[in-house]
């Protein structure tokens, strides 16, 4: 790593920005290469599902019920159900349906609520930490509450009190003055109830950065020019906070996909017959003595993406958080 | 020091007052009406009006304006909000509404079992953890070193539930070593003293009792552990290395000790420190996460308890659950910022 140090100092002064110098130390980090390749690899298999296998996730078929992954099955069988060695290689469920197929399936959904959540709790906490750190006060104290509140509920609790509440099936009301009713589906509501407990995370970790850099030279700098706060806030303090921030979305990414799909298994997110991971295993549990394999392979499926974003998120840590390099 | 007691409880307050305020609003804001939960969307308009009286939703929400200027301040205060407050801080959390059931009755009843497993998967957590830990650091950049970071780094990838239904399959239904659910075989008969089973067993002097409630934690407590324990081996590997590095331990080493006798009596002692906060603070993910391990387990904790309730949409339990849960986390932390100020001499708080 010293050496790495060196090289980066040296290069930055021949006139390389921090970017460049931090995605060039980003594509040497062997943690990062394995974190991006995995997740490439899952994220171009969900897009190409449908050519992948093509057909429709939800349709049952009643001929092969059951069936384990087909590899494993003996020639007489696969004869038997006219099927070959790779007709279904993740097996199927009990409806007849291709697991394989599923499991592309619900990469979708749970990629998409990980993007989806970790935007909305990303903007709104980016923007809470930053009017809380920059101009203190009596907002401050407000929302550092908000966040302690928050906060003390551990993990997945909130989420799991606050999808409760909301309910199973879908959810229509009405907010005042818009003349159209929302439409909420159990999937959304699983991820708006996620996204609000990562909210406080991004909060805090924004005022802490904010505050940090609030005193530094060149914000002070730019204040003595006569820069308005909203400016330097825009301007000086939130590009130069933003590395921690972008490390902890990597992770909540991760979060939120593990996150979701217990909210499946529970019963509270994704509802059968969609192809949701965390659903998936919740079917597969209450059969997994005669069929494991259905929960198996969606649990694989949750563990990969999951991995692939830690890997990202820690890599990212060691190329853009200096302080650390000498630590881990 | 006592000073900064004081004051952290004093600032456990207002932290206290917003969960309460969230667990009263949440189910009000977007289940509407508990008499209509209660009774049902078919209930006769006057049953519903009797359900209201008795539970008081006939009261304002958080301030009662005709009470104030009746009775003045105490009358303001006649609200359902602060009927609530006043009734969780004498414990009183309300009744189940299908089995009609104190609330308090049956988390006094359950919590004896999640809290038996929590601290047993922490135990297992925490003597591999900080060993493993130790290995990396003293092995840094080797091959090891990468192994122990990366199941580390898996440990925390796993949906936790998945991994229960995995360890039963190999360990239960596959080899037949361990029980795949409850806490006690259905054979024996219980006799609570403490309601933790271990504990129970070896009061009673009952071997037979006491390795058959061992034999079931297991499991569930493996499961349950894994995510502390992945969290505690990378700290005890950072906190490791930055101790390697000081001062005092160059010294250790310079006058001739032993590299066992720096590394556990310079080196670990120190850097357990940041672990405790890490225990500390996995305590609570604990407890969420015994939702899910208790749901896999059948392991009848506070955990299952919830999920019941989710599944039953028994909503005065969710919110006693969420409620007790997150008090108890609240409180976890407290503590152990205040043993981080016993332990550490050097930590002044003014």
């Amino acid at each position: 790593m010293a050496s790495t140090v060196g090289n980066s100092s040296a290069k930055a002064s021949k006139g390389q920005s921090l970017a460049q110098d931090a995605l060039k130390r980003f594509f040497r980090n062997p943690t990062a290469i394995l974190g991006l390749s995995i997740l490439s690899l899952i994220i171009l298999m969900t897009i190409f599902a449908p050519l992948l296998r093509p057909g429709d996730p939800l349709k049952s078929n009643l001929k092969v019920r059951q069936l384990p992954p087909s590899w494993t099955m003996s020639q007489a069988d696969l004869d038997k159900k006219k099927i070959t060695a790779w007709t279904y290689p993740f097996g199927t469920d009990v409806q007849g349906r291709d697991l394989l197929m599923r499991v592309l399936y619900g990469g979708r959904i749970s990629l998409r609520a990980g993007l989806v959540a970790v935007i909305f709790s990303v903007s709104i906490g980016m923007v809470l930490g930053l009017v809380a750190g920059f101009f203190g006060g009596w907002i401050d104290i407000v929302i550092v509450w908000l966040v302690d509140v928050l906060l003390a509920f551990p993990g997945i609790l909130l989420a799991i009190a606050l999808a409760s509440a909301l309910g199973a099936g879908t959810l229509s009301f009405q907010l005042p003055f818009l003349p159209f009713a929302f439409e909420l589906s159990s999937i959304e509501k699983a991820l708006i109830a996620i996204s609000i407990t990562q909210i406080p995370i991004f909060i805090r970790i924004t005022r802490a950065s904010v505050i940090s850099l609030r005193e530094s030279e060149f914000v002070q700098a730019a204040k003595s020019l006569g820069a308005n706060p909203r400016r330097t806030m825009w301007l000086h303090v939130l590009p130069n906070g933003l590395s921690p921030i972008l490390i902890q979305l990597t992770l909540s990414i991760g979060t939120v996909v593990l996150d979701m799909a217990a909210l499946g298994f529970l019963g509270l997110g994704a509802q059968p017959p969609a192809p949701e991971w965390g659903a998936m295993i919740s079917d597969g549990f209450g059969r997994f003595r005669s069929a494991p394999w259905l929960s198996i392979f969606p649990g694989l499926a949750i563990f990969l993406t999951v991995v692939g974003f830690n890997l990202l998120g820690d890599a990212l840590r060691d190329v853009l958080d200096p302080r650390l390099k000498n630590v881990s | 020091m006592s000073a900064y007691i004081i004051r952290r409880l004093l600032g456990l307050i207002p932290v206290l007052f917003g969960i309460s305020l969230l667990v009263f609003i949440i189910p009000r804001a977007v289940r509407g009406d508990p008499a209509t939960i209660i009774l049902g969307e078919r209930a006769e308009p006057a049953t519903l009006e009797r359900l209201r009286e008795q539970l008081g939703l006939n009261r304002p929400l958080f301030f009662n304006q005709e009470g104030f200027q009746e009775k003045g301040i105490a009358g303001l205060f006649d609200s359902q909000y602060f009927q609530f407050l006043s009734k969780a801080l004498r414990g009183d959390l309300g009744r189940s509404i299908f089995r009609l059931t104190q609330v308090r009755d049956e988390l006094a009843q359950r919590f004896p079992a999640t809290f038996e497993l929590s601290i047993v998967a922490m135990f297992f957590a925490f003597i591999i953890g900080v060993p493993a830990g130790v290995i990396a650091a003293l092995n840094r950049g080797k091959l090891l070193d990468t192994g122990i970071m990366f199941a580390a780094l898996a440990g925390v990838s796993f949906p936790v539930f998945w991994l229960a239904i995995i360890l039963i399959y190999a360990f239960s239904v596959n080899l037949g070593w361990l029980p795949p659910s409850g806490r006690i075989d259905i054979s024996f008969e219980i006799n609570p003293i403490t309601r933790l089973y271990v504990l129970d067993g070896l009061l009673r002097g009952d071997v037979r009792f006491t390795l058959n409630a061992i034999k079931h934690l297991v499991l569930p407590s493996i499961a349950l552990g894994t995510i502390p324990l992945a969290i505690i081996v990378r700290m005890t590997r950072s906190s490791m290395l930055e101790v390697l590095g000081q001062d005092y331990v160059r010294t250790a080493r310079a006058k001739g000790l032993k590299q066992r006798l720096v590394i556990n009596k310079h080196a670990l002692r120190n850097a357990l420190l940041p672990v405790i906060t890490v225990i500390g603070l996995s305590f609570g993910g604990l407890l969420s996460g015994a939702i899910l391990t208790e749901t896999v387990f059948a392991w009848p904790g506070i955990g299952k308890w919830v999920y019941d309730a989710i599944a039953a949409r028994d909503y005065p339990i969710i919110q006693g659950g969420v409620l007790f849960v997150a008090f108890i986390f609240v409180i976890v932390n407290l503590l152990v910022d205040l043993s981080y100020a016993l332990i550490d001499p050097r930590i002044q708080y003014s």
